[in-house]
């Protein structure tokens, strides 16, 4: 019995289109707890606040740090924050992939006509996301007095920090297929992605510096972002989008060749 | 006719690690892991048609969620050919998901925290479903799964039964011509599970959908079912319709008897077992291997069966009057819940959750006699009984043994009823006046 009529959707539209769809969704479920998702919501603007607040204290105090300041500062918190936040409120099933993936939760989605890795991705937003979104934008446009150029490239490098931090997780999250209970790892990677690329990138040297472009890639969220921001130049620009493809295109490799490893499971469970 | 599903020497192994007990066990399996082959499916071979209703049964283990879950492309095999529709399912599952359904009846699809109608919406999109194909369809699907009072409400505060239904309607919105069901009715109670079979059966029936169960739950596979194919150790033992299966394995059948005498006691029969014998009935159990159906029925006919069933207009009468006062107490507690609504925002959980146990302890569902005699006492104390089955017996006895007893019962009842029903009103009012000031 050959099908007929049976082309699954694709291209970037529909992806695009279904995001909205889920992002509307998940939204509607925070909502449903109202209290609770505007109080996480605040919380983590708060705590982005409260830690930027710190650094300029310090700055205040300490004025220049190896040309490093206070607008130093808050660029790489708003674009880390920034990116870090969209990244989650887009695609929120980044930090539990490893999980779902021993606990047999990728069962539901499988049956369905999309491809797995962008849906496991965009099915959840996490709500302190938002937070650090406004945060990110907040901080940029209004503690780094930034030209119309400046405010361009940092919406690209909301995007390219996004993608690294999501594509980051989704390499790291993927060992679970061949480590199992390799959770905490991946989430122990990220936490450390997340800490390198809220310091001053310059005070690190030789193969600290060397890992922090490639195996734990903060480098490309701080320095590269800083880097363009007080002297633009069009092959470092290039070299960032062509790391966050790069790095996209290996961990699609690495987790549709753990999807062949997937072995389910019989928990009872739902969506969330 | 074209196959939906083809599967050829079918083969499926998982690895697990193992390690001994105690400190020690975990020290060894620390430093030298060690795992163990599991053969989940072995050269399994199965063909089902376009259409057909195919039930997949076996023990715990056998491989039957295994067997769907690469039918429907979630996990590879280790060996062996595999088409559904024409499709290789891990190589071409997004194609396949377009054209079959899955329900897992210990997974769910929808967003715990959204109304069901919020996920048919999600799913639509992600079906990409025209609003001109989408409308028509989701609003015949609730008509027919009896959805539409469920779609507001979040899929958490569902029954089970009620998600269940939902979840069902939700895997054919985009009009699947195979259907796989892995445990659908599990965990349900008997009402939801003849609802989930007769909404399969309809499916099968009026659109063709090809159905493929597992299932633990002979009624699933009797009432849904043609074909039956048993697997154990992943492999296939038996493979042919269910009749043959109930006539060659399931070699046991009870028969329950209404005698117009008590306790009438019977020749024993080789083969023959009283499974109860108490006033007027009697349940039997026959082992067909031993003794043919035909040979008990010739030994049964010389009994003292009840026969038509004689009107009288004393017992008629007071049957009729039994089932009026039922009736009366029954709304005093229909509206009782409707007033719990001065507390609570919603309460048609509370009526579902009410019909649903009056229509057991009423005995619509399942002669009582089936209960335990405590049970039966306990039940005896409310108007359920008394809505159909007392009257029903009443009549059917024609004598009026035990209606003075109902009749004091359900008076006392409704009495009360109405006291503490004005009660609890006065006292919702003045809830409402507080709320409005």
């Amino acid at each position: 019995m050959p099908i007929e009529n049976s082309s699954p959707p694709r291209g970037v539209r529909t992806l695009v289109s279904l995001t909205g769809a889920y992002l509307r969704t998940s939204l509607q479920g925070l909502l449903e707890y109202r209290a609770s998702f505007v109080t996480r919501v605040v919380s983590m603007l708060c705590n982005d606040a409260a830690w930027l607040a710190m650094w300029l204290l310090f700055y205040q105090r300490f004025p220049l740090i190896e040309g490093w300041g206070p607008r130093q500062v808050v660029t790489i918190w708003a674009v880390s924050a920034g990116g870090y936040g969209l990244a989650t409120t887009v695609c929120g099933g980044m930090r539990s992939l490893a999980a779902d993936v021993m606990l047999g939760r990728l069962d539901p989605l499988m049956t369905l006509p999309r491809p797995i890795l962008p849906h496991i991705l965009i099915r959840r937003m996490e709500p302190t996301a938002l937070g650090d979104v406004a945060f990110g934008v907040l901080g940029f446009l209004v503690l780094a007095n930034p030209t119309l150029m400046d405010v361009g490239l940092f919406t690209i490098f909301l995007l390219s920090t996004a993608a690294i931090y999501v594509v980051f997780a989704v390499l790291t999250q993927s060992v679970v297929f061949w480590v199992e209970n390799s959770e905490n790892l991946a989430e122990q990677l990220l936490m450390a992605l997340i800490t390198f690329s809220l310091q001053p990138t310059m005070i690190f040297d030789g193969w600290v510096k060397a890992a922090l472009f490639t195996v734990i890639p903060a480098g490309f969220i701080a320095f590269v972002p800083l880097r363009l921001l007080t002297e633009f130049s069009w092959p470092l620009l290039g070299g960032l989008l062509a790391f966050a493809a790069g790095i996209l295109v290996i961990a699609s490799a690495v987790f549709h060749a753990g999807l062949k490893r997937y072995e389910s499971g019989n928990l009872i469970g739902g969506q969330t | 006719m074209p196959a939906v599903v083809e599967i050829e020497r079918l083969s499926k192994l998982f690895f697990r690690r193992i390690r001994g007990a105690g400190l020690r066990g975990l020290a060894g399996a620390y430093f030298r892991p060690r795992t163990e082959q599991v053969v989940a499916l072995r050269d399994l071979d199965l063909r089902m048609e376009s259409g057909e209703s195919l039930a997949l049964i076996g023990p715990n283990g056998a491989g039957k969620s295994t067997t769907i879950k690469i039918l429907t492309g979630i996990l590879h095999p280790t060996a062996g050919t595999v088409c559904v529709l024409g499709l290789v399912p891990w190589r071409e599952r997004t194609r396949l998901a377009m054209n079959i359904a899955t329900v897992f009846g210990q997974r769910s699809q929808l967003f715990a925290d959204l109304p069901a109608g919020e996920t048919f919406e999600l799913l639509a999109r992600i079906y990409e479903l025209r609003p001109s194909d989408y409308r028509p369809r989701l609003d015949e699907l609730v008509r027919r799964f009896e959805i539409e009072p469920l779609l507001a409400t979040p899929v958490r505060k569902l029954s089970l039964g009620e998600r269940m239904r939902c979840e069902i309607a939700a895997s054919f919105l985009h009009r699947p011509r195979a259907v796989f069901l892995d445990e659908p009715t599990i965990g349900l109670d008997v009402i939801a599970k003849q609802q989930i079979r007769s909404f399969i059966r309809e499916m099968n029936r009026d659109e063709g959908v090809a159905v493929l169960l597992t299932s633990h739950d002979a009624g699933d596979v009797e009432q849904l079912c043609k074909r039956v194919v048993v697997i154990n150790h992943g492999t296939v033992v038996f493979d042919d319709r269910v009749s043959v299966l109930r006539r060659r394995h399931l070699r046991r059948k009870q028969i329950g008897l209404r005698l117009s005498e008590p306790n009438v006691t019977i020749t024993p029969l080789p083969g023959v077992t009283v499974l109860t014998a108490r006033g007027y009935g009697i349940k039997l159990e026959v082992d067909t291997d031993i003794q043919p159906i035909a040979g008990v029925m010739n030994a049964l006919a010389a009994l003292p069966l009840a026969g038509p069933i004689p009107l009288d207009p004393g017992s008629l009468g007071a049957a009729l009057f039994l089932a009026l006062l039922a009736f009366v107490a029954d709304w005093i507690l229909t509206f009782s819940i409707s007033l719990c609504s001065f507390w609570v925002e919603r309460t048609d959980g509370l009526h579902l959750f009410y019909m649903m146990f009056r229509r057991m302890a009423g005995g619509f569902v399942v002669p009582l006699t089936v209960f335990p005699e405590g049970l039966q006492r306990v039940l005896h104390y409310s108007p359920f009984p008394y809505l159909v089955y007392a009257p029903a017996r009443i009549f059917a006895r024609g004598s009026l043994e035990g209606s003075f007893g109902a009749l004091v019962g359900l008076l006392v009842l409704i009495a009360s009823g109405l006291v503490v029903l004005r009660g609890v009103y006065r006292l919702g009012l003045r809830r409402v006046s507080a709320q409005g000031g």
